[in-house]
């Protein structure tokens, strides 16, 4: 028990260094450009640094060919199934970007709960029905308005084309003020985009039924509400332990009693 | 106390805490609560099984695509194929180059140049 308390607390503690690990990896440092392989974070292949294709990406523009993503959906299945929401607080680029972002000493605006069920419109609308019937060239398709592909695409492009003396080719109107207010969402708003996050939205629907998950000890919970507040979602982890909206940063496990902790199907 | 077998008394108590309606297939209900520990364990179980099998079809499916080349061209040289057999592994590489398009015709094009280069543009 002692053990599992000290690796829990080892894995919270050293979040941003498990971040800043696999961010190493996914900006591709051996130039492997492994771009036929589906990713599992939000990571812009349009990026000069990206080592893997994005699996947003993917469903939109499969969705445009009329194909079905036989690798992406089954690399999405593989990973939800087993970590869940661990992949947005422990792995995602983005949330590592917003997990710094945040750390900007301004008054943080909580947002309604329902505003969390807005990726689940984004995932459907943006993500799967307008590139499925109006093609991925439609503005509104997700990868026209994404942030990430306007931050780690668009930008980088701009700058080699400035830095070339070529004409400078701007991205549309709309991505550039989704990457405004996403970038002033990460200052106001704790974890703003994983509340737009189509993969967001596609690993919290495996929370519930994961290999990990948030284990709740009824007899030890005090009531302390320290997981309530140390919520960066805004949820209530002693009464929804895997919420759908949950990323499991496991912020909710500092508790003094320790009645939250990561149990797994595989043990009694 | 109220009597009977100690499974009875369970039954009766989750009866208690669920606020429990009669209707005909409560019975029924009261099974499926009892195993609801066991497809929690056995749902990953599931899912594992059925990425697994995706990615299995995946690994091993071909995509036909027409491959005319992004040049207006005449004649196109013998050697050159317009129909190809691409793996999914090829196609997401493909479209991560902005690479395949629809056809008006609901088939599917490669957007190489005649050299068999992609054609570099920016996919987003």
């Amino acid at each position: 028990m002692t053990k599992k308390t000290t690796l829990l607390e080892k894995l919270r503690v050293n979040r941003l260094w498990i971040q800043t690990a696999f961010l190493v990896i996914w900006l591709d440092p051996m130039a492997l450009r492994l771009h036929n392989v589906c990713g599992t974070v939000f990571h812009c292949y349009a990026c000069p640094l990206a080592a893997f294709a994005c699996p947003v990406g993917i469903l939109v523009n499969f969705s445009a060919l009329h194909l079905f993503p036989f690798m992406a959906i089954g690399t999405l299945i593989l990973v939800g199934a087993i970590f869940g929401g661990f992949v947005c607080s422990y792995i995602c680029p983005f949330g590592l970007l917003q997990d710094l972002a945040a750390k900007i000493p301004v008054r943080k605006i909580n947002l309604p709960k329902w505003f969390n069920c807005t990726r689940y419109f984004v995932l459907l609308g943006l993500v799967l029905v307008i590139p499925f019937l109006w093609g991925e060239n439609h503005p509104l398709a997700f990868c026209r308005i994404c942030p990430a592909g306007a931050l780690e695409g668009a930008i980088p492009s701009m700058l080699s084309q400035a830095a070339s003396g070529q004409k400078i080719v701007f991205p549309n109107n709309l991505k550039i003020v989704v990457f405004i207010v996403t970038v002033i969402g990460f200052v106001f708003v704790n974890r703003f985009w994983c509340r737009l996050c189509p993969l967001g939205a596609i690993f919290g629907l495996f929370n519930k039924v994961s290999v990990f998950f948030l284990k709740l000890n009824p007899a030890a919970c005090t009531n302390c509400q320290v997981c309530h507040t140390n919520c960066k979602m805004g949820l209530k982890p002693d009464l929804q332990a895997n919420d759908n909206n949950c990323i499991r940063c496991l912020d909710c496990t500092s508790c003094k009693p320790n009645a939250l902790s990561v149990g797994s199907v595989f043990k009694k | 106390m109220s009597g009977g077998a100690p499974g009875l008394q369970n039954q009766r108590e989750a009866r208690m805490r669920l606020g429990w309606v009669r209707f005909p297939f409560a019975s029924a209900i009261f099974k499926n609560m009892a195993n609801e520990q066991k497809i929690k364990k056995l749902a990953p179980v599931f899912l594992l099984i059925a990425a697994g099998v995706l990615l299995y079809i995946g690994m091993f499916r071909t995509l036909k695509v027409q491959n005319f080349p992004l040049e207006k061209m005449t004649k196109l040289p013998e050697t050159y194929q317009t129909v190809l057999f691409i793996s999914e592994f090829q196609a997401i590489f493909d479209v991560t180059l902005g690479g395949l398009v629809k056809t008006d015709s609901g088939g599917i094009q490669r957007t190489y140049d005649i050299n068999n280069k992609p054609a570099s543009l920016c996919p987003t």
